[in-house]
């Protein structure tokens, strides 16, 4: 396995020769597309390759260089999408047959807009479980994402495409969504940099929806430097100012989140907090409530969402999505809006957390990738279904809407990953925080070959 | 609370009893009706598992007291 790790920022590097006239865009975006074709076979990350209008965008790219206009910061920069963001000329498709017949988008996500505008490029949609309402990217009508550090486990979901092709070395960034856990738990399971904006912070604009109370679309890259450049595009402004380390106080959650996790990632968040030099313990109140009370919100959501489609075709859907989204749509209203005033409760008690403490370190799974043909995990002694509890440590924070960076620890093996979860609009701590954990060594993300990465002959 | 009860919430009409405890049916095709949902009878057992799993997440959230001030989050601002 070749590893290569990028300290620049493998887009930002890209862009930065693009620019230079070292790289035309037009050879970065045909090699990528090359790569996928020829590697993708092993992890089924790409559901549709854009390559025409890809090739199209890259040379407008190329012709702004060579006119001496700006092509902007990330010129030239392959990237994926989840098939859940509108790209202008393409059926959305969400990841179901349900959709198929829509018609193609007349134009792009907000985020996508921004982002192209930046001059970075969509070159391929990218594989999610159904209607993102999963954590395995599992999918009946596109086949299961296999993880790249070892192809016999999941990728994690429900944007197992989006990290699985960071990971893989396809793409040097893509973009994902995350309702329950869904950035996170890829990103932790294939050993990428993801994160989870604060929840109404970015644009949703073209973006098809799972909970509207929960939905957040976020970027995965596999450096902090390119993660953190990407998503300032994404939210519409330039990077904020990042704070000293100093000046950034660290906790780790204790009880609900100590529980269950493996040794390694004990071991991990141990060194960690040991190289921050801090060592307090926080625990929320309530965790199980807001675990809980994040599930019935995203299936009463989800299942009215559907309600009409499932009324007329339920058989077009996936069976693990169709019998999930009807129990959904038959809750009691009663249960959903006790779900709703618990989560006005469950923010009263995060903020007075978050006022002893910046940032807060968690676990994001209980451990490594579960192997496909045994979906399962661990958890109080009890073998438990994966794809119904790999959310366990993420359900809660989605519940408060707070933002998430899920940063890779640089652990032999499989990829293993914490969350560093940020008060509302406190993603700058959250960067800084990465940053630093990246420079120490104790975070990296270690795709495999990154085809990206060749330069031109 | 145990830790098993904190994430498996108990799955009613899934074992036990079954039908001899109206609570741990969920009354899963007069629910759909209500709706205007047809369940097709191939889906109904993944469909009640479901129905089972989301009251068992419902009875830990439903038995949770809350002040009658604490409004729902409908318009959330994290």
């Amino acid at each position: 396995m070749t590893m290569q790790g990028h300290k620049a920022g493998a887009a930002l590097a890209i862009a930065a020769d693009v620019r230079a006239g070292h790289r035309s865009a037009v050879s970065v975006v045909t090699d990528v597309i090359a790569d996928i074709e020829a590697r993708d076979t092993r992890f089924n990350s790409v559901t549709r390759i854009l390559g025409p209008a890809a090739v199209a965008q890259a040379e407008e790219v190329d012709k702004a260089i060579a006119a001496g206009r700006d092509p902007g910061p990330l010129a030239g920069v392959p990237f994926g999408v989840k098939d859940l963001f509108d790209v202008r000329g393409e059926v959305t498709t969400a990841g179901s047959i349900v959709l198929r017949d829509n018609l193609p988008a007349t134009r792009d996500a907000v985020v996508v807009e921004r982002l192209r505008a930046a001059g970075a490029v969509p070159v391929a949609t990218l594989n999610m479980d159904e209607f993102a309402y999963g954590f395995s990217t599992e999918n009946a009508h596109t086949g299961t994402t296999r993880n790249p550090h070892d192809t016999a486990r999941l990728a994690g979901g429900s944007s197992g495409g989006s990290a699985a092709s960071v990971a893989a070395g396809l793409l040097p960034f893509t973009l994902g969504s995350d309702t329950n856990g869904s950035i996170r738990i890829p990103s932790s399971l294939c050993g990428v940099w993801g994160l989870k904006p604060t929840y109404g912070q970015m644009p949703l604009g073209g973006v098809y929806p799972f909970v509207a109370s929960l939905d957040v679309v976020g970027p995965m890259a596999d450096t902090v430097e390119d993660l953190r450049a990407v998503y300032a595009i994404m939210a519409g402004g330039a990077p904020v100012g990042e704070p000293d380390m100093g000046d950034v106080r660290v906790a780790r959650l204790g009880g609900w989140f100590a529980d269950n996790i493996s040794t390694e990632l004990r071991a991990g968040i141990d060194a960690v907090m040991a190289h921050l030099g801090q060592d307090r313990v926080i625990e929320l109140p309530e965790v199980a409530r807001a675990r809980a009370s994040a599930f019935l919100i995203s299936a009463a959501e989800g299942g009215n969402l559907h309600l009409p489609r499932l009324r007329r075709r339920s058989m077009q859907y996936d069976p693990a999505t169709r019998g999930r989204l009807m129990a959904g749509a038959m809750l009691p209203a009663a249960t959903f809006v006790q779900a709703q005033r618990f989560r006005r409760w469950f923010r009263d008690h995060v903020h007075a957390a978050l006022a002893q403490a910046d940032v807060l370190v968690a676990p994001t799974t209980v451990g490594v990738a579960p192997r496909i043909d045994q979906p399962s995990i661990v958890v109080d002694g009890k073998t438990v279904s994966a794809r119904a509890n790999l959310g366990i440590f993420t359900q809660p924070v989605s519940l408060a809407g707070l933002p998430v960076l899920a940063a890779p620890l640089a652990v032999d093996g499989l990829p293993l990953g914490i969350q560093l979860i940020g008060a509302p609009g406190g993603e700058a701590k959250l960067f800084a925080v990465a940053a630093e954990l990246q420079r120490a060594g104790l975070a990296a993300c270690r795709p495999l070959e990154a085809g990206y990465a060749r330069k031109d002959s | 609370m145990s830790s098993a009860a904190r994430l498996s919430p108990s799955a009613p009409g899934l074992s036990g009893t079954g039908g001899h405890d109206d609570r741990k049916v969920p009354p899963v095709a007069d629910m759909a009706r209500i709706i205007g949902l047809s369940i097709p009878v191939a889906c109904m057992p993944d469909v009640v598992a479901n129905t089972a799993l989301l009251h068992g997440y419902a009875d830990l959230v439903g038995s949770f007291v809350l002040p009658d001030d604490c409004e729902p989050a409908y318009e959330y601002v994290p």
